[in-house]
């Protein structure tokens, strides 16, 4: 497989949540943005605050990228000042060619992958990145249909269309099973899934009406679930 | 570093927070106010005073795209004129917005009043509890919540238009009678006073920065949301007119002075009862949302200067750990307060109606300096149309509205400068040393002389 992957971590600034080292270890093989990002109420002008804290942050910053380079993973680090979060991580992420951005959460080992599947969009991009991941850590990895009538072809197709491709990247067959669902509520299942699993991948989705109002699904199972989750960006529909 | 913003405010959205920081005040209290001033032709001061505000709502528009710094009027006038109009500005446009917040929280807790049953010589005192909340608020920070704004805004335009709709049925025709009865003169004190309901369209400017397709989209949110504005303050001030008995509406405020909840009278006569509790919670919604939006813009201006040095270093401090410019924010809150105590609340709204007055005014002359001056680092990517003549306008419309306005507001206009002038010498003139684009001006004249001399 010849796609790269760039991952970004964010982290909200100061005295940002520690990321578990086990979770730093799977990414020794990638390449990392780390963005460190001040969240500043609406009062304070981005500027004012950064002549003011932009060396502690940056100190701060370079220690977790420290930790990071330690485990061998090549890291670049951005330090932004700013309001938006949620807007300030998908325009980094844009700017960087991040197509991974990891939610962190708690994670003492990681054991087991749970990786939800749908037909189309990102399918290659997603087993690319997870074939990486399994290199890297010797997990095992549940792949996951949530049995969606939108899908061109039948789950049991997609789940060993991508057996294959995780076998073709090097993972060995007996490191992978597969999980079929008929259950309507994605969100529901995938978080109540989660917890029997220490990490998630998650393709980002087409916003539809629905997720404007209520939030995008991999924003409401991040919220739903501590474990650390890789949300693999829609690359190729930007 | 690549830190700019998005551009990711379409013209909805441009209206729209233009709109939100329009509507407040000039709505929900000034109307009985400029009655007095104007007779039923206070309909028309609310239009005069809208084309006396477009040309510097252009020009700062036009200065905004082509200086991305959040500063606002203070900044692009200190960069035009240099420290010493730029501490003038400053300190003029950091009372304007205060005296502007004040009057909002007076306003706010006459309509507060309305829906508890408290003796109405206790507005001051109600004031002075929501200035010390918003305050508090603002020192603790806030989220930005743009949803809230358009919320607030689309809510109060559609109980503005149904006011208006209701009042068709209602409205006697004989009020109108005497409408020119006050004059010309009358027509321009009243602009003069409702001058600061439309000082909020400058809030584009501050945003300037995220406007997609700005060439495009800047000059028509401005001109888009003042147009509506003036149809709206026309229809309702219509409304409020034709509803009410005038001599109720100039005399049942505090201290027989006119009526701070003209609205809420008007939706009396409407619906009973009912009507009042809903206007009464629309107004205090967006009087809420503008006494707030003034504070944090405000303390914008002494946080500016401190950094320019013209203000102590202090004013400038972000708390590590509120992450606010507290200093900033106290002294402003502070003002805010003893202008609350203290002075009159017809006052407060004359005085930041002049302050306003004299801000846009220099405002409009930075533009022109910038543009004279031909400086390589003026590159805006709006050019203001109808140059000069529209910027000309503007100055000449505002100091003629300024002249209109009694001798409280031009002893006020005279004391900024003073006041300004003199902080400048006692504290900036030592600290700094920048002259701006009127400096480049005045180089150019004094290299040019001698060859045309000869």
């Amino acid at each position: 497989m010849s796609v790269t992957h760039r991952i970004l971590v964010p982290f909200e600034l100061p005295d940002a949540d520690e990321v578990p080292p086990v979770l730093v270890d799977t990414l020794a093989t990638m390449e990392v943005v780390l963005l460190g990002h001040y969240g500043l109420p609406e009062q304070t002008p981005p500027s004012v605050a950064r002549d003011q804290f932009e060396d502690d942050a940056q100190t701060e910053l370079d220690g977790i990228a420290r930790r990071f380079e330690e485990a061998g993973v090549s890291v670049t680090t951005r330090l932004v000042f700013g309001k938006a979060r949620e807007k300030t991580i998908n325009r980094v992420a844009l700017e960087e060619d991040c197509d991974v951005i990891l939610t962190p959460g708690d994670a003492d080992a990681i054991a087991e992958v749970l990786v939800p599947l749908r037909g189309e969009a990102n399918f290659d991009r997603i087993l690319s990145f997870v074939g990486e991941l399994l290199t890297a850590t010797g997990a095992s990895v549940t792949l996951f249909h949530t049995g969606e009538e939108s899908d061109r072809l039948p789950g049991e197709e997609i789940l060993a269309d991508a057996t294959d491709r995780l076998v073709e990247a090097g993972v060995e067959p007996d490191r992978i099973s597969r999980q079929l669902s008929t259950d309507d509520d994605v969100e529901r299942s995938i978080v109540d899934l989660g917890n029997t699993f220490d990490l998630l991948v998650l393709g980002e989705t087409e916003p539809s009406l629905r997720d404007r109002i209520f939030g995008s699904r991999p924003a409401q199972v991040t919220a739903g679930t501590d474990d650390p989750a890789f949300v693999v960006r829609n690359v190729e529909q930007l | 570093m690549k830190n700019d913003l998005e551009r990711d405010l379409g013209l909805y959205a441009t209206v729209t927070i233009s709109m939100g920081a329009m509507i407040g005040s000039g709505i929900f209290v000034l109307p009985a106010l400029g009655l007095n001033k104007a007779g039923p032709a206070v309909i028309l001061a609310y239009i005069l005073a809208g084309l006396v505000v477009l040309p510097a709502a252009l020009s700062k528009a036009e200065m905004a795209t082509a200086m991305p710094e959040s500063g606002g009027t203070y900044l692009y006038i200190d960069r035009a004129m240099g420290p010493l109009a730029g501490t003038v500005a400053g300190i003029g446009a950091w009372f304007s917005l205060v005296f502007k917040s004040s009057f909002a929280l007076v306003g706010l807790g006459a309509y507060l009043l309305l829906l508890v049953p408290l003796s109405s010589g206790l507005v001051k005192a109600v004031a002075l509890g929501l200035a010390a909340l918003i305050v508090v608020l603002n020192v603790v920070g806030t989220e930005q919540s743009g949803k809230a704004q358009s919320i607030i805004v689309t809510a109060v335009v559609v109980a503005l238009a149904a006011y208006v709709l209701n009042s068709g049925v209602a409205i006697e025709p004989a009020r109108f009678q005497g409408f020119a009865e006050k004059g010309t003169g009358g027509v321009v004190t009243a602009a003069a006073f409702v001058f600061v309901s439309y000082a909020g369209v400058t809030k584009i400017a501050s945003v300037a920065e995220e406007i997609e397709d700005p060439d495009r989209n800047l000059p028509l949110g401005i001109l888009i949301s003042m147009g509506v504005m003036m149809v709206l303050y026309t229809l309702v001030v219509a409304a409020v007119v034709g509803l009410n008995d005038p001599a109720a509406l100039s005399t049942s405020g505090p201290g027989d002075g006119p009526s701070l909840t003209p609205m809420a009278d008007g939706a009396g006569q409407l619906l009973g009862g009912f009507g009042v509790v809903v206007i009464a919670v629309v107004a205090i919604l967006a009087l809420t949302s503008m006494a707030n939006a003034g504070v944090l813009a405000s303390s914008r201006f002494p946080l500016a200067m401190s950094r320019d040095s013209l203000a102590p270093g202090r004013l400038a401090r972000v708390s590590e750990r509120f992450k606010t410019p507290l200093n900033a924010i106290l002294l402003t809150g502070g003002l805010l307060l003893l202008l609350i105590a203290f002075v009159d609340v017809v006052d407060l709204a004359k005085l930041a109606s002049a302050f306003q007055i004299l801000v846009f005014s220099i405002v409009n002359v930075a533009l022109i300096v910038f543009r004279t001056s031909d400086v390589d680092s003026y590159q805006p990517s709006f050019h203001s149309p109808g140059y000069p003549f529209v910027q000309i306008a503007g100055v000449v419309g505002g100091f003629g509205l300024l002249t209109q306005m009694g001798t409280l507001p031009i002893l006020g206009a005279a004391g900024i400068i003073v006041g300004g002038v003199t902080w400048y010498l006692a504290y900036g003139r030592s600290r700094t040393n920048r002259d701006g684009a009127l400096g480049t001006i005045l180089a150019r004249r004094r290299e040019e002389e001698p060859v045309t001399s000869d």
